[in-house]
């Protein structure tokens, strides 16, 4: 769908990028500083590549090497940058109305109204954004950029400023959006918890280059690089905390904090994961019994992939795969301290 | 005493919309678009602030007199010279009071967001429309400062008006110079009264400039 070859240089550093999209959500994810903004712009056409090319559904875009420049008002794209950018003299419906391509004054504001009601946002159509808390104003801004009937979504780490509740309910309606209006999208964030939670496809930019594209599986199981193997070395699971535990669906975890109640995000750390032979004695408050159903080497680390009744992956040095004789079908034991579980409340509060 | 309030209030408020239009697309241009030649127009738009309200007079007497090419222009087209008339207060008023609405206006685009104008082309929206719908808007505190700012030295014009369009009652003698004669004439009491209604004008239009910032949201 999106197909990017493109260098720029800006002062002293230099953007050598090149990946292509499919028609989900593509999220770029990397450090800050990488890179990732600038190539949103290029997409976009908000700024020129000194080289390469970007195509959109096979119509380049911009080929700096045949002088090919497609304005950005004849792109066809939906952007959301991380400050929604609406605009402050006129009300959400108009901010909105203000986007929809091609059609007459009535027209446009009956799809805008439309389009505010996806995000269920039309009881603020007629508001300022000034009106507007920071989740609402993005939903809005969500709307907006839907609204041109774009070929591609742009988000430039739309719902970093947001509190953790609102943004995760943003992420839901996003998904949730995107996936029903088949909207391919490219997502741009600094924050491995949100690529892992949004991504259809990684691709990890670091320093101006991308070191690594592949699907959520591919990128996690095969790391190439120091910062992609933290960003892939934790694991993901959702479920519901009370009192001191956190309900997976399928298991209980013990958990440090007592005063978490709700559906949360839980992490694990890879490299948090003890695996032992026999039922260990020591101090984890979780401890369960598991089957490997995969072990993959790299180089001095190990990865143990764990069977029911909790998915989770584990890193462990060569040394201790041999040392306990670890291999795939096995039985293991598992143990866990409470403190090394992370813990995001998913929250109620409404956007 | 009501001949002179009119014509100023008639040189005031052409001299008003004549650099309201350019002062704003000249600051508009300048905070926004990179051309051939801008620092030097930047030095010679603002000139006027720095320059005794006299010498720019006499440099403008000299630039449109009637001996010169534009003011044999305008003579031949209009029939009567563009000095001492109405119309050269006009000109005299709005080149001493454009550079507060250009520097007013400019500052005001220049501390937008460009994003803001770039998430508009990204939009669909063609330049115009950028322009029109999102910088200006975005701007129009500064710029209404500015027209406000350009209102109250165009009123208020004394040196300047008085080197091109000398004083003429019922013709050039605006207020400033009004008052100037009444002096003059040792008329204290005709000078007072001038002055106060002077005064009343310039406050009442600050006043309504400021209703007007706060209500636009």
């Amino acid at each position: 769908m999106l197909s990017v070859d493109v260098v720029r240089r800006v002062g002293e550093f230099d953007l050598s990028c090149r990946f292509d999209t499919g028609s989900g959500i593509a999220v770029v994810v990397g450090p800050s500083g990488a890179g990732k903004s600038l190539t949103l712009g290029l997409v976009a056409g908000i700024e020129r590549p000194d080289r390469g090319r970007i195509l959109l559904d096979g119509e380049i875009l911009v080929d700096a090497e045949r002088d090919v420049w497609t304005a950005p008002r004849d792109r066809r794209i939906g952007m959301v940058f991380q400050d929604s950018l609406l605009l402050p003299h006129r009300t959400v419906l108009d901010n909105v109305a203000l986007a929809v391509r091609n059609k007459n004054r009535r027209e446009r504001r009956s799809e805008a109204m439309h389009w505010l009601e996806e995000v269920d946002a039309t009881m603020w159509a007629d508001r300022h954004p000034h009106q507007l808390s920071g989740g609402q104003a993005q939903r809005v801004a969500l709307a907006r950029a839907l609204a041109g009937d774009p070929q591609i979504l742009l988000l430039d780490e739309p719902f970093n400023a947001l509190d953790p509740p609102v943004r995760h309910r943003l992420r839901l309606l996003l998904v949730d959006l995107v996936r029903r209006r088949r909207v391919p999208t490219l997502f741009v964030t600094h924050d491995a918890t949100e690529a892992f939670l949004l991504a259809d496809e990684i691709h990890v930019i670091e320093g101006g280059v991308v070191t690594q594209s592949g699907t959520l599986a591919d990128v996690r199981s095969r790391p190439r690089t120091a910062y992609i193997a933290e960003l892939a070395g934790s694991n993901l699971v959702s479920g519901m905390a009370l009192g001191g535990k956190v309900d997976t669906g399928t298991h209980l975890l013990t958990i440090a904090d007592h005063a978490v109640t709700g559906p949360v995000l839980v992490t694990v750390k890879a490299s948090a994961l003890g695996l032992h032979r026999t039922e260990p004695q020591g101090s984890s408050r979780n401890i369960w019994k598991t089957q490997i159903v995969l072990l993959e080497h790299l180089g001095e680390r190990v990865r143990v992939g764990l069977g029911a009744p909790l998915p989770l992956t584990a890193e462990i040095t060569e040394e201790a795969t041999s040392a306990l004789d670890l291999r795939e079908g096995a039985e293991v034991w598992v143990s866990l301290k409470a403190t090394e579980i992370g813990i995001q409340a998913e929250g109620h509060e409404s956007a | 005493m009501w001949d002179p309030l009119w014509l100023s209030l008639q040189v005031t408020a052409c001299a008003t919309l004549i650099v309201a239009v350019t002062g704003v697309s000249l600051g508009y241009l300048l905070a926004r678009r990179d051309f051939p030649g801008r620092g030097l127009v930047d030095a010679i738009a603002s000139a006027p602030i720095v320059m005794p309200p006299t010498v720019l007079g006499y440099y403008l007497l000299v630039a449109v007199g009637r001996n010169s090419p534009i003011g044999r222009v305008w003579e031949a087209v209009f029939g009567s010279p563009l000095v001492f008339s109405w119309q050269g207060a006009v000109l005299a008023a709005s080149v001493a009071s454009f550079p507060f609405c250009l520097r007013s206006s400019r500052a005001a685009i220049e501390s937008i967001d460009r994003r803001y104008e770039s998430a508009g082309r990204v939009m669909g929206l063609k330049p115009w429309r950028v322009t029109a719908q999102i910088t200006l808007p975005l701007a129009r505190r500064g710029i209404l400062a500015g027209v406000g700012l350009a209102f109250a030295r165009a009123l208020g014009d004394f040196g300047t008006t008085v080197m091109v369009a000398g004083n003429i009652p019922g013709r050039t003698q605006t207020m400033p110079i009004a008052v100037y004669d009444a002096v003059q004439a040792f008329d204290y009491d005709r000078a007072g009264s001038l002055a106060i209604v002077l005064l009343a004008v310039a406050v009442l239009v600050l006043v309504a400039v400021r209703r007007l910032e706060r209500t636009v949201v």
